[in-house]
């Protein structure tokens, strides 16, 4: 049975963002609000591309790119799978973080927001996320 | 030809006619045959409509007195039962017609999918109806088998409008019936699996509403689908029967023959006028929500004005139609060739191999 319930991911085909990045991003958010715990398994690259209207490879791609971070374990002939390191994520710091929140920033900023407007938004991004960690019944933490 | 032979005639006639005056009218202010105009209807809207259902109703009635008035020669009385195809045929033309002026929209890009499972074929059927289904193969082929027992090696199988036998053979050539009955629950079986097959896509910002509108949408299309279906079958159970009965006894079927046309000219038009409102209401909110009646489709896949979907790149094999209910196939898959092909001649097969098979 399926359902809106279960874990989903949005992607955006109107969207500059390549799809297979789109993917591995949204189920890389859903590991870290607690959606998809350790262990769980992901749809076969078949199965995912027909539920987006993709290429399998497309998919393929995404889950190459989460298992090359190591939150995902791909198994011959079986489906992939979440693994939560026990070692820090290795892309916790990556090198273009920096560089995609000024980035960020730059893009709202242009738009006409302001210091104060941005910081409202940080926050309520980091409102929704942790809402949502806390309901996924992960440990909600703290900002 | 008998008084009942032109009784069903006229009462196939007319069914025809009834389904195409319930389309031609004017019965909602956004929509014209069933197609959702995305704006008011014009004037121009209203005449096109006037004018489909009096060319309907005047057909259909010089037809119904061309049945009874004419002599039973072949001729006149082919002419009055092939009528009904001139209105279907402009019906069609206008739908075609309307469809083309349409402006096509932007598909949205953005959605939600799941990573579950979705619904299976199994959440859409309903039990009863499968069951009775199945109960009335398996009673008419047990019913026949037994005729069958009890009939001579050849028998009249076609008889000329005036009721003389003008083909014999062998009836085990009557099975080609159930064959058709085990083609159509075939066909009934895979609209269902279909519907599951569509693209479980949302729209983020009313992901729940929209998911239960699709799991109504989909069941009725089911459920419109198996009373067509079982309405058939029953039809065809009939003739069948009625046939086997009669030409044991070396003579023409006819009230049997009339009872099975009544019963398809039903079995077409109630389960039309039951789900067709409840559906359209259903897509009208669909639209709505999501801003468009395919989300989860490529914008690009849409030609001929959204009529047809062609996306060699979208791994769907069916999806939702673009225009009016139901489902496309999408023909930029080898499979969607396929199964058209298997669905165009499905049943003309399965009936040939069933007489050499058997007769």
């Amino acid at each position: 049975m399926a359902t809106e319930t279960n874990p989903s991911i949005t992607v955006d085909f109107d969207s500059a963002v390549p799809v297979y990045r789109q993917i591995a991003d949204e189920i890389r958010g859903l590991v870290a609000r607690g959606e998809l715990e350790d262990g769980a398994g992901l749809p076969s690259v078949r199965q995912l591309g027909s539920q987006v209207g993709v290429n399998l490879n497309t998919v393929a791609r995404a889950y190459r790119t989460l298992a090359d971070e190591g939150l995902v374990e791909l198994r011959q002939g079986a489906s992939a799978r979440v693994r939560i390191p026990d070692a820090p994520y290795r892309s916790a710091m990556a090198p273009d973080d920096e560089r995609r929140l000024d980035d960020l920033i730059s893009r709202w900023v242009l738009a006409g927001a302001d210091r104060k407007r941005i910081e409202e938004l940080i926050r309520g991004a980091l409102d929704r996320f942790f809402a949502a960690r806390a309901a996924g019944g992960a440990d909600g933490g703290g900002a | 030809m008998t008084l009942v032979a032109r009784l069903a005639l006229v009462v196939s006639i007319a069914s025809v006619a009834l389904v195409i005056h319930w389309v031609a009218r004017v019965s909602h202010p956004r929509r014209l045959f069933f197609i959702h105009l995305g704006r008011e209807l014009s004037d121009a809207d209203r005449a096109r409509s006037r004018r489909l259902v009096w060319v309907n109703a005047l057909v259909s009635l010089l037809a119904s007195a061309l049945v009874f008035v004419a002599e039973p020669s072949g001729k006149l009385v082919l002419a009055a039962s092939l009528a009904p195809l001139l209105p279907t045929a402009w019906m069609l033309g206008e739908m075609v017609g309307l469809v083309r002026s349409l402006p096509v929209e932007r598909v949205p890009g953005r959605f939600t999918v799941p990573l579950g499972e979705q619904p299976s074929a199994t959440s859409y059927v309903s039990a009863p109806l499968q069951v009775a289904n199945l109960v009335l193969l398996v009673a008419t082929a047990a019913a026949f088998l037994w005729l069958l027992s009890h009939m001579p090696d050849r028998v009249p199988l076609h008889f000329d409008l005036r009721g003389h036998a003008n083909r014999y053979g062998s009836p085990t050539g009557l099975w080609g019936l159930g064959f058709i009955q085990v083609f159509d629950t075939l066909l009934m079986w895979g609209v269902a699996w279909g519907m599951s097959r569509e693209r479980w896509a949302l729209p983020p910002e009313h992901a729940e509403r929209y998911a239960a509108l699709q799991r109504e949408r989909r069941a009725l299309m089911v459920r419109l689908i198996e009373w067509l279906i079982i309405g058939t079958n029953l039809s065809i159970s009939i003739m069948w029967l009625a046939i086997a009965v009669a030409v044991r006894a070396a003579r023409m079927p006819g009230l049997g023959l009339a009872l099975s046309l009544l019963v398809a000219a039903g079995a077409m038009f109630l389960p039309l006028v039951v789900y067709l409102r409840p559906l359209m209401r259903v897509q009208d909110e669909i639209r709505a929500l999501a801003g468009s009646e395919v989300l989860g489709t490529h914008t690009s896949g849409w030609k001929a004005r959204g009529l047809i979907y062609f996306a060699p790149d979208d791994p769907a094999l069916l999806v939702p139609k673009r225009r009016g209910i139901g489902q496309t196939l999408n023909f930029g898959r080898p499979a969607a060739w396929l199964i058209l092909f298997a669905v165009i001649i499905g049943a003309p097969l399965l009936s040939f191999l069933a007489t050499k098979l058997l007769g």
